[in-house]
């Protein structure tokens, strides 16, 4: 490629204190404006290669290094990095790490001061930035108030506003609801127009970058082993999925139909939408689809005319009245602010509501000890760094059942059985701390499944995690509330919801404006609307042909291969 | 001595984590007669271990946790300054020295290091507990006989809380602190 | 309102408007007049404006509200140590203590004398540090001709004080779903479970300092770089003549007390 901006030739790098290899010969370019999106499973060297593009590694960061990383035609190892950084600029997963000032204008001048921009220059580029990502009217306020979308617009913003050639956004959108993910390209869309600007994205959310990237790479074991235009990208899904990488809801349905004999398979909503103008349905034919919501046993937790006020006056529930039951499986969904994380903190006693009441168990939480409370209902946070304090796993899954007077015996077998549970049997002297993000994350499920409690509270457990795990984390729940468990899961991944949960509940400003058995939330287009959610891929495709809500591909397939005529109209 | 954006990110994350910790100390634990003092300094255990970990520069954010959280109690003068702020600094790097002469191993791995941290740490503890309120005295903050009083519970609320907080950090993080690109121990 | 590192203040409120480096000098000057005045009117005076000021500069008095378990704090410790330890001479002795010290009619009025220092000190600081952000004690420190990397390393550790304090916040909540009692009666224990916080906390500050790093290099922030600043903090005719006052203030009430005897211990009304 002549025109590569980038140039990466058979990259190798080693941390210092690594026993492997991360990147193992990592061959590729990206010419000038392309947007190149980068996917792989969790822990393969994607943000490794990210910093090696940066000029981090190996400038600050202690390695073996072989090969070489070219940033228009400087070499990364001996260029000066000043010079390289001048050039690239990079976002990170957390915005909050990045930020160092308490006012959003100062954090977008902040990089321009450092470069030495006269006065007048700073402020005109950081005013622009903050215009192309809409952000211009939050200019006085404080980073840390705002919306996890807007946090990472502003970090956007501060590396826009030194007008780099490259921008590289390592996993921008994990920690954000759609709204903030649709923010956030809808910003690099801007960017590429106005700018034309080099993005490289690493992502894990397909169906964006489907959309949006011109090359998708795949990076497993260290090596780029498959890349190209997203259509290309896609075509192989069994061996896409082998390799941790889930392709787009409509790219599997059609992978499924052969005999549909597509010359490509769809890769948006758009082309699967042509693709189905051709095709008819027998409406009388269409298979039913269950509701989902078993039913289920007496109310564990009530709240009645819930209010909730922080001690900064915000209001974060308001007037929430809800029932849930034994065995159930409840997704709480909505934006980021809505309420959910307010909600199941008084779930779990952490807090009291202002006015109305909360009673789990048929006790008031205001006249419940919070730790003896957790024997009942489990909480596992969203960051798990958060809930890990001991030295080793089985520490971790051993503390509460100490706590409570148990004996070693009872420990050992408890403990045993939750980490086989969670697939981390054999990391039993590991310190948690030394555990990928999604075995902490499993970690943290099992030392509240050991206390074997009742219910289990889980907050945003696919964050920052890649399909599979995210999935594995789903089953896992899936599984405990077969055997019993009554499960309620915070999430914005409306995929996996529209899999696992039997009933959704939708909040909205601290209201609950939907509660129901998860086809007839998933199906009102109109309320996810309402709330900027967005249903799943085949769900919308589905709502084309006939009036049913289908929440999954297999769903999907029912409906286009049994039921239809295949062919022309 | 060169100073790099590592070295600043240090000090300053040191500082922010002991800073609050620092304000607990002095209102969880104050001594009757002893302005300032508390009768165990929670922040030591942490930028004890940070100065182990990455030298000069974790005591510096010591230093300046401090002095911001003594000073808000007690005045942002030279006093101030002079007596805990400086105090703290000095201190963990009086043992950061002895456990380099000693050659010993921040994971406390044998006896002998053990030995050294707990030596080290009584060390620094009195010999800054010395500096400290013989500062206090000339400034009249306290009396003559506060002056050893001061001494013995800083001596105490030192060590105990090095030694209580800072010994299972020690061996339980320092595996995982060498394996971070922030190590700085053996380029010391 | 205007955020600052620890409230929200009107945006009229002069003190919020001050140029930074008289902020950092009042802040200064404040804590040295309380060092240096030893009278007991005088210091009450001061303390009572410092009260006023909170009124007039519109900063909420609330603030002050908070600290109160804090001023118990210093008034006891000053108090004790005076009162068992010190040798002030007055006209009549109440006790005498088997280790030489005493207690005479001036003791408490001593005793009391201390406590308003550090009252004084700990409200005038509370006044100034409730109308800091970040700007101020960055181009405060650097108007003091202090190298740029250092201001902003105080900045970080203001800054990232209040993350850590969530941080240590939520370990704590999750220790206490896992059973753990932060009111244990054994010392032992309670220490144990607090010593436990350490891990986490420790864990998160490390891996912070990586992400931070990183973050502050790509934005090109280089010690000892020379930069450019957004704002113009330039001394106006009005922060000259305050910032004059202030230091005169100061070296008025050193040469006052040294040479003529003033504000000294006891004062008016005590030395009749």
């Amino acid at each position: 490629m002549d025109n590569a901006i980038i140039r990466v030739e058979n990259l190798w790098w080693k941390y210092n204190t690594g026993r492997e290899w991360v990147l193992k010969g990592v061959d590729f370019s990206v010419a000038k404006g392309e947007i190149v999106g980068i996917v792989g499973p969790s822990g393969v060297g994607k943000t490794t290669l990210c910093l090696c593009l940066t000029g981090l590694i190996p400038r600050e960061v202690r390695g073996i290094i072989k090969g070489r990383v070219l940033i228009n035609g400087m070499d990364t190892s001996t260029t000066p990095l000043p010079e390289i950084i001048k050039k690239v600029g990079i976002v990170f997963q957390d915005p909050e790490t990045q930020f160092v000032t308490m006012k959003v204008l100062d954090e977008v001048a902040f990089p321009l001061e450092n470069f030495g921009f006269p006065r007048d220059e700073i402020l005109k580029r950081a005013e622009e930035a903050l215009r192309v990502t809409r952000m211009i009217e939050y200019s006085d306020k404080y980073p840390f108030e705002l919306s996890g979308g807007q946090k990472q617009r502003i970090a956007i913003a501060s590396m826009l506003a030194r007008r780099p050639e490259i921008l590289i956004l390592d996993e921008p959108t994990s920690d954000l609801d759609p709204l903030g993910k649709q923010e956030i390209f809808s910003v690099l869309s801007e960017l590429r127009r106005r700018y034309n600007v080099t993005l490289i994205i690493v992502e894990h959310d397909t169906e964006k970058l489907a959309r949006f990237a011109d090359r998708i790479l795949l990076l497993y074991d260290g090596r780029i082993i498959e890349q190209g235009p997203p259509r290309e990208f896609f075509k192989n899904v069994p061996f896409l999925i082998e390799k941790g990488v889930y392709p787009p809801q409509v790219t599997e349905v059609f992978h499924r139909l052969d005999s549909l004999n597509q010359e490509f398979l769809p890769t948006t909503l758009e082309e699967a939408f042509k693709i189905l103008d051709n095709l008819s349905v027998r409406d009388s034919s269409l298979p039913s689809f269950p509701r989902k919501r078993k039913q289920s046993g007496d109310p564990i937790i009530v709240m009645e005319e819930v209010e909730y006020v922080y001690p900064n006056g915000t209001k974060a529930l308001k007037g929430v009245n809800l029932k849930i039951r034994e065995g159930e499986f409840v997704a709480i969904i909505g934006q980021n602010g809505s309420g959910k994380t307010t909600l199941i903190k008084h779930i779990v006693g952490l807090l009291k509501p202002t006015n109305g009441i909360v009673k789990v168990f048929g006790i008031d939480t205001r006249h419940i000890n919070i730790s003896r409370l957790a024997w009942k209902i489990g909480y596992v946070y969203q960051c798990p760094d958060h809930q890990l304090f001991c030295t080793s796993v089985y520490e971790e899954c051993a503390y509460a059942l100490r706590n409570a007077g148990m004996s070693e015996e009872e420990i050992r077998e408890r403990v045993s059985r939750v980490l086989e549970i969670v697939g981390l049997s054999g990391l039993e002297d590991v310190p948690p701390y030394f555990l990928s993000k999604g075995q902490r994350q499993r970690l943290a499920v099992a030392a509240v499944l050991a206390m074997e409690p009742e219910v289990i509270v889980v907050d945003e457990p696919t964050t920052g995690q890649d399909f599979v795990q995210s999935k594995g984390i789903m089953n896992l729940l899936k599984k405990l509330n077969e055997s019993g468990r009554t499960i309620i899961v915070v999430t914005h991944n409306m995929r996996l919801v529209a899999e696992y949960a039997e009933r959704v509940i939708v909040l909205k400003e601290g209201r609950v404006i939907a509660d129901g058995d998860v086809r007839e939330v998933m199906g009102d287009f109109e309320l996810l609307r309402s709330t900027f959610l967005n249903p799943p891929q085949v769900t919308v495709l589905a709502r084309k042909l006939v009036p049913v809500t289908v929440l999954t591909v297999e769903e999907m397939c029912r409906i286009l291969m049994g039921d239809i005529c295949v062919g022309e109209k | 001595m060169e100073i790099s954006v590592k070295n600043i990110v240090i000090t300053g994350v040191t500082a922010g984590l002991c800073l609050p910790l620092a304000l607990f100390a002095i209102i969880l634990v104050p001594i009757p007669g002893l302005p300032a003092a508390s009768g165990f300094w929670i922040p030591a255990g942490f930028y004890f271990v940070m100065t182990l970990w990455f030298g000069v520069w974790g005591a510096l954010g010591g230093h300046i946790a401090t002095t911001l959280a003594m000073g808000y109690f007690f005045g942002y003068t030279l006093q101030v300054w002079a007596d805990g702020g400086l105090g703290d600094f000095i201190a963990p790097l009086v043992c950061f020295t002895i456990f380099k002469i000693a050659k010993a191993n921040p994971e406390l791995k044998t006896r002998r290091d053990y030995v050294v941290w707990i030596v080290a740490v009584l060390i620094s503890s009195l010999v800054c507990g010395l500096w400290v309120h013989t500062v206090n005295l000339l400034f009249g903050v306290i009396t003559w006989p506060f002056w050893w009083i001061g001494v013995l519970t800083y001596f105490i609320g030192d060590s105990l809380a090095v030694l209580i907080v800072g010994t299972p950090l020690l061996k339980t993080l320092t595996e995982y602190v060498k394996a971070s690109p922030m190590y700085v121990w053996g380029e010391q | 309102m205007s955020r600052t590192f620890f409230i929200h203040v009107e945006e009229k409120s002069p003190l919020l408007r001050l140029h930074p480096l008289l902020k950092i000098t009042s802040l200064l000057a404040i804590n040295l007049l309380a060092w240096i005045i030893d009278s007991p009117v005088v210091l009450l005076c001061a303390i009572v404006a410092v009260f006023l000021s909170f009124k007039i500069f519109k900063v909420p008095l609330a603030r002050i509200g908070k600290f109160i378990v804090f001023a118990v704090l210093i008034v006891q410790a000053v108090m004790v140590s005076y009162i068992l330890g010190s040798t002030i001479p007055g006209n009549m002795v109440y006790y005498r203590f088997p280790w030489g010290t005493y207690i005479s009619d001036m003791t408490l009025v001593y005793a009391f004398t201390m406590a308003a220092k550090f009252l004084l000190m700990l409200w005038g600081s509370t006044l100034l540090l409730a109308v800091m952000r970040d700007i101020d004690i960055v181009y405060g420190l650097v108007s003091m001709r202090l190298p740029y990397y250092l201001a902003f390393t105080v900045n970080l550790a203001f800054r990232l004080s209040t993350v850590f304090m969530e941080d240590y916040a939520k370990v704590r909540d999750a220790m206490i779903l896992r059973g753990t009692n932060f009111s244990e009666k054994s010392l032992v224990q309670r220490a144990r479970n607090y010593v436990r916080l350490g891990t986490p906390l420790m864990v998160l500050a490390i891996r912070r300092m990586f992400e931070m790093t990183n973050a502050l290099i790509i934005k090109g922030f280089e010690p000892g770089r020379s930069r450019t600043y957004l704002y113009d903090f330039s001394l106006t005719i009005k922060d000259k003549v305050i910032s004059f006052l202030l230091v005169a203030a100061v070296v008025l009430a050193f040469l006052l007390k040294t040479f003529y005897g003033l504000l000294t211990f006891p004062g008016w009304p005590f030395n009749g």
